[in-house]
C-alpha cells in the first residue's frame, strides 16, 4: 500500500510537469527541451523570494507563479515567435539552447546549492493500515486535482479556451475566423512555464531544490509521449503508468533502472503506437 | 583580324565529369587555398607548442563526430539527439577490447564501428514510422539506454573514474606523443571527409537529399526510403563511435561521464554554427565550438577575471555555446558556410554587387 501512495505521489508531480509540455505542444507544435531547466531557475527563484518576502509561503509563491507566467509571455515573443517558418529541427534546438542558458544562468546566480522550499509546515500522517504521508505530499495530490479541473474546465468552457481549442486543430481554419493565433500561442506558453512553476514548487517542497531536479523533468518528456502529445486526457493514465513502471523497477529489479525505465517505456509506445495511447492518430504525418 | 577565341571560364562546366570534381579543387583559387591549407596543416605541428597541437587533436576528432552528425541531420534530414550515446558505445567497445582481450587498434577501431554501425541500426528502425520530433524523442532514448548499458559496465567493473585505456600500438610505433595523434587523426579526418563527400555525390548521397527535400516525391520517384534512412543511421553511427574510439584512445580513458546529453548539443552546435549539410561548414564549425571555451579561458585569464565566473567556468561555457547556438539560429540559420559563400561572391564579383546579365563577348 505504501508503494502504490508513491506511486500516486510520483504520477501526480509527473502529470503536472507533463500538463506543460502537452499545452505548449497542442497550440505551437514545439516540444521545450527547455523543460528541465525552467523547472530549475523557478526553484531556486522561489527559495529566493521565500527568503526575501518573508511571512506566510502563500504570498511569495503566487508572485513566483505570477511571474513564471509572465517568463512564458517572454520566451513566446524574444525566442519562439521569430522562428516561425522555420524547420522543426530548428525550433527544436532552439529551446535546447535556450536552457543550457538557463542552466548556466542559474548555476551561476545560485552557485547550485542544496535548498529547500518550506511550506511553513511539514509532518507526517499515519493513515489506514499503516500508511504514511507527508503534508507535502497531501499538497501535492490536492494541488494537482485542483490544477487539471482548472484546466479542463478552462478548455471546456471559456472563450479563450475554445480558441486554443480550435487553434491547436487547425491553426489555419483559426486564423480564418478571426482568432489572434499569436496571441493563443503566446497565452499557451505562459500556461505551459505556469504549469512548471507550480510543478517545480511542488518538487521543491517536497523533495529539494538543486541542479539535479531537473532530471525529473525530462523523465515527464515520456509521459507526455505516452500519453500523446497533444492529449490532455492521456496524461494522468500515462504519468500512473509511467510512476508506476519506475518505482516498480527502481524497488524490484535495479534502482540504477528506474531512470532508465520511462524511456524504455517510451521507445516501446513510439514504436507500436507513435501517437500515444491516447493521442490523435492524424497528429502523426506518417512516413 | 583575328579573333582570338575568349579562354574557357574554370566556372564553366562542360561535362558532366567536370561538374563531379569535388568542390575544393575545382577552379583555381580552390586548388591554391586547398594546397595552401594542406602546408598549413602539415606545418602546424613543427611550429606550434604542445598545447596548441592538443587543441587541434580535439578539433580532429570533433571534427569527424560533426561530419558524421551533419551527414544525419544536415543532409538526411533526421534529427538526432543520441550523438553522445553512439559516442560512448565506441568508446567502451573500446575500452572493454582493450581491457579484456587486449586487441591492437586496427582491429578495435573497426570493431567499434561495427557496434556503432549495429546500435545506429536499431535507432534507426524507429525512423521508419517517425518523422521530426518523434524521430528526436526515440534517438534521446536510444541515447539514454546506451548510457544506461555504459553506466552499468563502468560502476559494475569498479571503474570509478573510468576505464584507463593503454597508448595504442601500430607494429613498432606507439601512439602516445602529440605529435604523431596529430597527423594520425588529421589524416582521419581528411579520410573521413572525402568518404562522406563521395558518398554525398552518388546515389544513397541524392537519395537523402531527396528524402530530406520531401519524402513522399523522393518515395513516387522510385527511391527505398526506409533503406536509405536506415542507411544514413548506420553510416553516421558508425563514424560516430569510431571518433568516439578515437577519443577514448586519445586521452586513455572512457569515462561515461564525458557522454551526457551535453555532447550532443556540443555537436549539434557545431553543425549549426558550421552550416547544416555542408561539409566546409562542419569542419569550421568543429574549429569554431571547439576552440570557443580555450577562448574565453585565455580571455578570462588576461582580464584576471576571478571568482564565480573562473570557479563555474563550466556553467560560463555552456552559456556561451547557448547564446552561440540562438544567434546563429535567429539571424543566420544556414551558418559559417553560408557567410563564407557570401564573403567569396562578394569578391568574385567585385565591384559589381550582382552577376551581369548573360554579357557576350565578341
Amino acid at each position: 500500500m505504501q508503494f502504490l501512495t508513491s506511486v500516486i505521489v510520483l504520477s501526480c508531480v509527473y502529470a503536472i510537469l507533463a500538463s506543460g509540455f502537452v499545452v505548449i505542444y497542442r497550440s505551437s507544435r514545439i516540444l521545450n527541451f527547455s523543460y528541465a531547466d525552467v523547472v530549475m531557475l523557478i526553484g531556486y527563484f522561489s527559495v529566493t523570494m521565500l527568503e526575501l518576502i518573508g511571512g506566510p509561503p502563500v504570498i511569495s509563491l503566487a508572485i513566483v507563479l505570477i511571474v513564471s507566467f509572465l517568463f512564458g509571455l517572454v520566451i513566446y515573443a524574444l525566442l519562439i515567435r521569430p522562428m516561425a517558418g522555420q524547420p522543426i529541427f530548428s525550433t527544436i534546438i532552439l529551446t535546447v539552447a535556450l536552457g543550457i542558458i538557463l542552466q548556466a544562468f542559474t548555476i551561476l546566480v545560485w552557485r547550485g546549492e542544496l535548498e529547500s522550499i518550506s511550506l511553513g509546515w511539514r509532518q507526517y500522517y499515519s493513515l489506514f493500515e499503516g500508511i504514511r504521508l507527508a503534508s507535502t505530499e497531501i499538497v501535492i495530490i490536492i494541488t494537482t486535482i485542483l490544477f487539471f479541473i482548472a484546466l479542463s474546465g478552462f478548455y471546456r468552457f471559456s472563450r479563450i479556451g475554445h480558441q486554443m481549442r480550435a487553434t491547436a486543430e487547425n491553426t489555419l481554419l483559426a486564423a480564418q475566423r478571426g482568432i489572434n493565433i499569436y496571441f493563443v500561442t503566446a497565452l499557451a506558453w505562459a500556461i505551459g512555464i505556469f504549469a512548471t512553476g507550480i510543478a517545480s514548487i511542488l518538487l521543491g517542497s517536497n523533495y529539494a531544490v538543486s541542479l539535479y531536479m531537473g532530471h525529473v523533468a525530462i523523465k515527464a518528456f515520456s509521459v507526455a509521449l505516452v500519453g500523446g502529445l497533444d492529449s490532455i486526457k492521456g496524461i494522468i493514465p500515462a504519468a500512473f503508468i509511467v510512476a508506476l513502471t519506475e518505482l516498480a523497477a527502481s524497488n524490484y529489479i535495479n534502482p540504477r533502472l528506474a531512470d532508465t525505465m520511462p524511456f524504455i517505456i517510451m521507445l516501446t509506445v513510439l514504436l507500436i503506437r507513435p501517437w500515444g495511447l491516447w493521442g490523435t492518430e492524424e497528429e502523426i504525418e506518417r512516413v | 583580324m583575328k579573333i582570338k577565341k575568349a579562354e574557357k571560364s574554370p566556372y564553366l562546366k562542360t561535362s558532366f565529369a567536370k561538374d563531379m570534381v569535388i568542390e575544393a579543387f575545382d577552379t583555381p583559387f580552390r586548388k591554391k587555398c586547398a594546397v595552401l591549407g594542406f602546408f598549413v596543416l602539415v606545418g602546424f605541428p613543427f611550429v606550434a607548442s604542445g598545447y596548441f597541437v592538443h587543441i587541434a587533436n580535439l578539433i580532429a576528432i570533433s571534427c569527424i563526430g560533426a561530419l558524421a552528425l551533419n551527414l544525419l541531420c544536415g543532409n538526411a534530414g533526421l534529427l538526432s539527439l543520441g550523438h553522445a550515446g553512439f559516442m560512448a558505445s565506441g568508446a567502451f567497445t573500446t575500452a572493454i577490447m582493450t581491457l579484456h582481450f587486449k586487441m591492437p587498434i586496427w582491429i578495435v577501431l573497426p570493431v567499434s564501428g561495427v557496434v556503432g554501425a549495429m546500435l545506429g541500426f536499431i535507432a534507426g528502425l524507429p525512423s521508419l514510422r517517425l518523422k521530426g520530433i518523434y524521430l528526436g524523442l526515440s534517438t534521446l532514448a536510444m541515447h539514454h539506454l546506451i548510457h544506461y548499458g555504459c553506466s552499468e559496465y563502468q560502476f559494475h567493473g569498479g571503474f570509478g573514474f573510468g576505464i584507463r585505456i593503454e597508448d595504442p600500438r601500430i607494429g613498432p610505433l606507439i601512439l602516445a606523443d602529440d605529435r604523431v595523434w596529430y597527423f594520425v587523426l588529421w589524416v582521419l579526418v581528411g579520410l573521413t571527409a572525402l568518404y562522406i563527400k563521395n558518398l554525398l555525390r552518388s546515389r544513397p548521397g541524392r537519395a537523402w537529399i531527396a528524402i530530406h527535400n520531401r519524402d513522399i516525391a523522393a518515395e513516387i520517384i522510385g527511391i527505398n526510403i526506409g533503406y536509405y534512412k536506415v542507411l544514413a543511421f548506420i553510416v553516421s553511427s558508425m563514424i560516430t563511435a569510431m571518433a568516439g574510439s578515437l577519443y577514448s584512445y586519445y586521452t586513455n580513458v572512457a569515462s561515461i561521464d564525458e557522454y551526457s546529453f551535453m555532447l550532443t548539443i556540443y555537436y549539434l552546435a557545431m553543425i549549426i554554427v558550421g552550416g547544416m549539410g555542408s561539409i566546409l561548414g562542419s569542419l569550421m564549425g568543429a574549429f569554431l565550438i571547439t576552440i570557443l571555451p580555450f577562448t574565453f579561458l585565455y580571455i578570462f585569464d588576461f582580464f584576471e577575471v576571478s571568482g564565480v565566473m573562473k570557479n563555474f567556468f563550466f556553467a560560463v561555457r555552456s552559456g556561451i555555446f547557448g547564446v552561440v547556438i540562438i544567434l546563429f539560429l535567429l539571424i543566420e540559420p544556414l551558418g559559417l558556410a553560408e557567410i563564407w559563400r557570401r564573403v567569396r561572391t562578394f569578391f568574385q564579383l567585385w565591384p559589381f554587387r550582382f552577376k551581369p546579365l548573360q554579357v557576350t563577348k565578341r
